[in-house]
């Protein structure tokens, strides 16, 4: 019985692994490590004094696997701009990314997130990214709670398992 | 060990984990960002596939224990309910690694690990318990909780491996790693741990070994497999550009923690080899298994600490915590013996007497653990999440407010976390209101509240001491649409317009203030708008306070008509007209450190005079936790 059991949960753990995931998460677009060279490339540049205002600063960037996020401090604000590869609902779109806007203080802030988002899209060629080749990031509720019950039930049958067979012995 | 005494360790162990943890967690950044996965999961079927930020840049994590939290919750096992469960596995962890230590060295190695086993950091007679800190807060709920029991479950299979139980044991052990490593990345040294074990069996080592390396790989990628792909492109984009992820935050530089670990770990093995004696082969066995569990994750962090990737805490190792207890407990228990079997060959007449006191360590250990039940207390005025989810229930379905008015006029002195648990404990109309009602939300010791509540006044009790109050109050101060000014270090001013409003839908943060300073400017003004309310007065009180981090400031400005009172720390608004009123802040004061200066409004008293004078009063006698 307990090998049946066993055997039940190794099968079900990568079987359960291929299910169903929410594709509309994703747009299917990924994106390289040498993105981030090409962003360098325009902060080398000064290409965001360009398109921002007097005082804005470039505070950080961040090329994830399939968005991009720049952040900008104002003074005492952030202004934080992600920039999404392929088509998705969004603030504004590019050639190869939609532009959402994460946080700005006002509407003029907002306009000059989008000009410095155009500019990241206008410099990254079309050529770069890529079909993504990873899943997507988000799971349906019935795959994460059964990956969730799967845990569970490991976890218990590991402590039967090892409570009753280290009380036997000592019994 | 009897099944009695067993039963009567797990009901000890059941009630000093709920006297210190409580039934509920306490209010906590990690809960709070893994209540808002859980309920999007939940509530809206949008699932990470990822799991949440790790404290190394760059780096997604604990999408395991999200999975095991959204399973919770689709039971119907909220977020105290897990709270609850996480104390019982705590009781669960004592146990297992009592019956490890009982099946390789008898009673007295099992008392030690009763003794030793109080991992959670805890109080007892104002003392700081336990030896062995295994980095987890016991009244919070987040991922780190959970590695405890997973490192006792694999001191105890670890054991059974080494006495060779062969593939079951096996693969248990490697599907517990697994999960470890979903719960927390630093927990993946366990895989490396689980393949030793494979090599330390008595038979069939290498097929064990690869059986553990393929059931740990499989199982650990199978359970989140977008993890672990986003972490090793990370990883390799950071190769590619010739550096490391950094880690985000403090943390300790002091190795004793992990020094220590690995000394016992590393000695008692040393040890163990030179032993002689009747029962040598099995400490030679156990100290192995505290070894190979304890030593990877021990050097990883050592490893991870030096290069900047992690600090030396113990949350880092939390899972190998256990097999740390495990050793000392076995090797100080093989001491105690072996001076006992000394005694005994040089003094006859004390056999008798030694064994009864072996016979009676186990019961003792039951007594001590009875009184640290009885002395165990801790973080009793903490805000807790079901004092938070009955205040938020009390002003959703009893005062009909909506999230905005949430947001915008409900005030604590714990700043913005309270506004992203509550947004996320329970669903909101999502309508602005305009009303001018306002409420204060605090926890404190019931104690310092009078024995009459004013009638609008709700206590909700939160256990033996504690109570979460939630004060409602009329103000005519309009915190939804005010001036906000700062004078920056060359000392040129700035003004804008600012307001209390939640952040439109669709946007990736929460209770994010976008128009208030993230920098502590050396001063910071708000311009309220007050409108009076016909026939009463109104009352503001800048609070201080010696147990909340405030960020104190003054009442620079009145309208006409009205006065300020206590040399600026407070103000009585009378008057007919409308006005405003100037609140000042000067971060960097004694009255406002710079470490309690947060991007949202500091907490500032305001409505009707007893209510505001009432709350006041209970801030300023609150004291910190001893």
């Amino acid at each position: 019985m307990k090998r049946l059991l066993l055997t039940c949960l190794l099968i079900a753990l990568p079987v359960h692994a291929d299910d169903s995931v929410d594709q509309d998460a994703e747009t299917g677009r990924c994106l390289p490590p040498t993105v981030g060279a090409e962003i360098q490339k325009l902060i080398d540049r000064k290409a965001f004094a360009t398109v921002t205002p007097a005082g804005w600063e470039l505070q950080s960037t961040r090329v994830l696997s399939h968005r991009i996020e720049l952040s900008f401090a104002d003074g005492p604000r952030t202004n934080r701009l992600a920039l999404i590869a392929g088509n998705t609902e969004a603030d504004a779109h590019g050639q190869q990314f939609s532009l959402r806007v994460l946080q700005s203080s006002d509407a003029a802030s907002k306009e000059a997130l989008l000009r410095a988002g155009q500019l990241v899209d206008a410099a990254i060629p079309a050529s770069s990214i890529l079909e993504c080749q990873t899943q997507p990031r988000k799971f349906t509720r019935a795959r994460a709670i059964g990956t969730g019950a799967l845990e569970a039930l490991a976890l218990l049958v590991a402590c039967l398992y090892g409570v009753s067979r280290a009380r036997r012995v000592v019994s | 060990m009897g099944r009695l005494l067993l039963l009567a360790i797990l009901l000890c162990e059941v009630a000093y984990h709920l006297r210190l943890g409580g039934t509920s967690p306490i209010l906590w950044t990690d809960t709070v960002f893994e209540e808002h996965e859980v309920q999007s999961c939940l509530r809206q079927s949008h699932c990470s596939a990822l799991g949440t930020s790790a404290s190394i840049e760059g780096i997604a994590f604990a999408n395991g224990w999200l999975m095991l939290r959204d399973f919770l919750g689709s039971l119907g096992i909220g977020t105290d309910g897990t709270h609850v469960l996480i104390q019982l596995l705590r009781a669960v962890e004592a146990l297992l690694l009592a019956v490890a230590a009982f099946r390789l060295s008898g009673r007295t190695a099992t008392a030690l690990v009763l003794l030793f086993g109080s991992t959670a950091a805890g109080l007892a007679w104002h003392v700081t318990l336990p030896l062995f800190p295994d980095g987890t807060l016991q009244p919070a709920l987040y991922n780190v909780v959970l590695l405890p029991f997973l490192g006792a479950l694999l001191v105890l299979l670890g054991v059974l491996i080494r006495e060779g139980e062969g593939a079951p044991a096996v693969v248990l052990a490697a599907l517990v790693a697994a999960i470890a490593a979903n719960v927390h990345v630093a927990a993946a040294s366990a895989g490396v741990s689980v393949v030793l074990l494979g090599l330390a069996a008595p038979r069939r080592r290498f097929a064990l070994a690869a059986l553990a390396l393929v059931v740990f790989a499989g199982a650990a990628y199978s359970i989140s497999p977008a993890t672990w792909q986003h972490d090793l492109r990370e990883i390799t984009q950071h190769l590619h550009g010739q550096s490391i992820p950094r880690k985000l935050g403090g943390g300790t530089a002091d190795r004793s923690p992990v020094l220590g670990a690995l000394a016992i770990v590393g000695l008692g093995w040393l040890a163990s080899l030179a032993w002689k004696g009747v029962k040598a082969q099995r400490l030679r066995s156990g100290m192995t298994v505290a070894l190979l569990l304890a030593g990877p994750p021990l050097v990883a962090t050592w490893v991870a600490g030096s290069r900047g990737l992690a600090s030396y805490e113990a949350r880092y190792f939390s899972h190998a915590v256990p097999a740390v207890i495990f050793a000392a407990a076995l090797l100080l228990g093989s001491i105690l013996s072996a001076l006992a079997s000394f005694c005994v060959r040089r003094f006859d007449t004390l056999a008798t007497p030694l064994e009864r006191v072996a016979r009676l360590l186990p019961y003792l250990a039951l007594v001590l653990l009875l009184v640290r039940v009885r002395h165990a207390d801790y973080f009793n005025d903490e805000p807790r999440v079901a004092g938070a989810e009955q205040a938020a229930r009390q002003l959703r379905d009893g005062h009909r407010w909506t999230w905005p008015m949430v947001f915008g006029q409900l005030h604590t002195p714990e700043g913005r976390l309270p506004m992203e648990l509550l947004e996320q404990l329970i669903p909101w109309p999502i309508e602005a209101r305009t009303t001018d009602d306002a409420a204060y939300l605090l926890t404190v010791d019931r104690s310092l509240l009078p024995d009459t509540l004013p009638p609008s006044w709700t206590r909700f009790n939160m256990n033996s001491t504690g109570a979460a109050v939630l004060a409602m109050t009329h103000s005519g101060l309009d915190w939804k649409h005010f001036e906000l000014c700062w004078k920056d270090w060359s000392g040129r001013d700035s003004c804008q317009p600012c307001g209390l409003i939640p952040n439109p839908a669709g946007s990736d943060t929460q209770a994010i203030l976008p128009c208030w300073p993230d920098r502590p400017y050396p001063e910071i003004t708000a311009r309220v708008p007050w409108t009076p309310r016909p026939g009463s007065d109104e009352r503001i009180i800048m609070p201080r306070s010696k147990r909340w981090s405030l960020c104190s400031g003054d009442v620079a400005r009145v309208p006409d008509g009205s006065s300020l009172t206590d040399e600026g720390l407070g103000a009585r608004l009378k008057g007919t007209a409308a006005g405003t009123v100037e609140l000042r802040w000067r971060p960097g004061s004694a009255a406002c450190p710079v470490e309690n200066y947060s991007a949202f409004p500091p907490l500032v008293l305001a409505g009707e005079t007893r209510t505001v004078e009432l709350l006041a009063q209970v801030i300023a006698s609150s004291r910190r936790n001893p």
